[in-house]
């Protein structure tokens, strides 16, 4: 059975929703609740700025992969024989 | 945002005297378990590397690690976020006339109370452990006439001095409300 690679960006996805939800949330916590001043709007533009660091950073990894391709169970679990004999965990 | 200048249900002439947060010690707590959380992966890479180099050239095992290492870091930023969000929105508020405490527990829950400072009966400070005694931070205790739990400033710096502090504006407004302040004070080590 031939499995698409990009099947592995769906639970990606899902979790990139969530982290955002939180950050969305996060901010909206500085933004109600925090006391005015330069701090909180720092803070804020520190939240922003290091979620887009890291999402940036892990689609530049993620775009050198061939999502295209397929795979089959032989290729994912060792005890059937893959193409990867030596892997073993 | 909440306004220092404009507190909610401010009372004639009541003005800020203390705003505390918590010790920044909490924050280099934070900044240290999310470091070690984010080192984690290059340690597990290097460990894979050693023990099994295919692994990574793997048709299918390399991107599903690479799909990890993302979805590992996004949710390790996020909670570092709310713990810093937590640490920052966890305020204590001293003015005139009353204490405002505040307190963010987690994401979705946050407890707001305030104490009329003439209400106040016994003030504590704490300071326990090695590191709190160095780095001069600590807990502060307010006790009310009202059956109900007392009042926590949670490590926050100097107990002493803010134990001092609400101690002074509890006895002058006492005084206006004509009554008497008891101060406690603990030592550590005894």
């Amino acid at each position: 059975m031939d499995i698409p690679l990009w099947i592995l960006l769906v639970p990606l996805a899902f979790i990139v929703a969530f982290t955002a939800l939180f950050l969305f949330f996060n901010i909206f916590h500085l933004a109600r609740y925090g006391v005015v001043g330069r701090g909180a709007i720092a803070l804020i533009l520190v939240y922003i700025v290091s979620y887009l660091f890291v999402f940036v950073l892990g689609v530049t990894a993620l775009l050198d992969i061939k999502w295209t391709e397929t795979v089959t169970l032989r290729d994912i679990l060792p005890f059937t024989g893959g193409s990867s004999s030596s892997f073993g965990l | 945002m909440m306004n220092l200048s404009t507190l909610p249900n401010a009372l004639p002439n009541e003005k800020v005297v203390l705003f505390l947060r918590r010790h920044w010690i909490d924050l280099i707590r934070i900044f240290f378990f999310s470091g070690v959380l984010f080192v984690l992966p290059v340690v597990v890479g290097t460990l894979i590397e050693f023990a099994n180099p295919d692994l990574i050239a793997h048709v299918f095992w390399g991107p599903a690690l690479v799909v990890t290492l993302v979805a590992y870091l996004l949710v390790i930023l996020v909670l570092t976020l709310t713990e810093v969000t937590d640490y920052w929105l966890d305020v204590w508020i001293v003015t005139t006339e009353r204490i405002i405490n505040t307190e963010q527990q987690g994401l979705f829950n946050r407890v707001v109370s305030e104490v009329y400072l003439y209400q106040i009966q016994d003030v504590t400070s704490e300071q326990k452990g090695l590191l709190a005694t160095f780095l001069t931070f600590g807990d502060v205790f307010v006790q009310t006439a009202a059956e109900r739990e007392r009042f926590q400033f949670k490590n926050i710096d100097n107990p002493e001095d803010v134990k001092i502090a609400i101690g002074g504006l509890a006895k002058t407004c006492k005084n206006t409300h004509g009554h008497a302040v008891h101060h406690e004070e603990e030592v550590p080590g005894e």
